[in-house]
């Protein structure tokens, strides 16, 4: 017994009453629970409206509202959601952190042995034009994910990822502040410079993120007259 | 899974097998497999299976089709070839892990 349109409809507001608007998690649960209720209604002889009662307990869990402080505290959203980009950027946050930190002592050693107050100018600038450039593309990508009109689990993750870092690219832009001011001979220090160096490394997860929204998305426009 | 917490470190072999059989399949399809297979032992729940998908999804062990099947979209599953690799592997682990379980579970004594 396959499931009328009004009935897609009926979960597709549940989902969206939960939060769970994502398209690539969305549609799963959406499949998961329209087959599970077909599958009542088959063998049980249940009603549609009593199946989908019984599906909704089920997924009453896994579709809570939570956050996670990987993510940020400021964001929530259902437990499947948030533990799936949480998940995502552990990973990410790993690599950030080795490469940041190999960099920081490798780097870190030479300048500090260095005295020319030019090296330490060159690098303020440096650090500072590169901070702003990695700030214009995340406002740029933002923008590009807003004009996709498709939520996917990983323009969630951008956002939370842009509102908790982008803010950084400002507030430690060696041009701008001296919050750190690591840039100069006799201030610099390891963990100053660490901080920049995370700040640096953790630029690509930006892109990561969107290409990954990008890839989702290519799978369900390949599929014609899609409904999103 | 309701069954046991025993079977929760093999989630990701178990469907990487399953997987493996059935060339690409879908949540709902996979829960019904094992259901089918045990019947009825041992039963994955969504919110270990879902999980367990996207994990294997990221670690590049599996690609993603989306069709649309009744009406609505269908996120199907199969193996990247990493993931045929990995299940070879993951394969000999568990049976490793289920003979040393069993000889300790069930020791056969003998005398040298």
């Amino acid at each position: 017994m396959k499931l009328e349109q009004e009935q897609l409809d009926v979960i597709s507001s549940y989902l969206y009453k939960k939060g769970l608007v994502q398209i690539d998690l969305k549609m799963e649960v959406l499949d998961h629970m329209a087959n599970s209720i077909e599958k009542r209604m088959e063998t049980c002889g249940d009603t549609f409206s009593d199946a989908f009662k019984s599906e909704g307990l089920i997924w009453e869990r896994e579709l809570s509202n939570i956050s996670n402080p990987i993510i940020g505290l400021l964001f929530s959203g259902p437990k499947m959601l948030i533990n799936k980009c949480a998940r995502e950027l552990k990973i990410y946050y790993v690599y950030t952190i080795i490469g940041a930190l190999l960099f920081t002592v490798v780097f870190g050693s030479i300048l500090k042995n260095s005295n020319s107050n030019n090296v330490f100018e060159f690098l303020r600038h440096l650090y500072g034009y590169v901070f702003i450039i990695i700030l214009f593309f995340i406002i740029t990508i933002h923008f590009a994910i807003k004009r996709t009109q498709i939520k996917s689990s990983f323009s969630f993750l951008y956002k939370t990822q842009a509102v908790g870092f982008g803010f950084f690219y400002l507030v430690y832009n060696p041009l701008l502040t001296d919050i750190l001011s690591v840039f100069k001979n006799e201030n610099f220090t390891y963990i100053s410079f660490l901080i920049y160096n995370l700040i640096l490394f953790l630029s690509p997860i930006f892109f990561i993120i969107y290409k990954q929204h990008l890839r989702v998305l290519k799978k369900i426009r390949a599929i014609k007259n899609v409904e999103l | 899974m309701a069954k046991s917490k025993l079977y929760k470190g093999s989630l990701n072999t178990i469907i990487l097998k399953l997987l493996d059989e059935g060339e690409k399949m879908y949540g709902y399809e996979i829960t019904q497999k094992v259901k089918e297979i045990t019947k009825g032992e041992l039963k994955i729940t969504e919110g270990a299976l879902y999980p367990a998908l996207h994990k294997l999804e990221a670690e590049g062990l599996l690609d993603v089709e989306v069709a649309r099947v009744d009406n609505r979209l269908r996120k199907y599953y199969k193996l990247t070839e990493q993931g045929v690799r990995e299940k070879i592997n993951r394969l000999a682990e568990l049976e490793d892990f289920i003979r040393n379980m069993e000889q300790l579970v069930n020791p056969k004594w003998s005398i040298n």
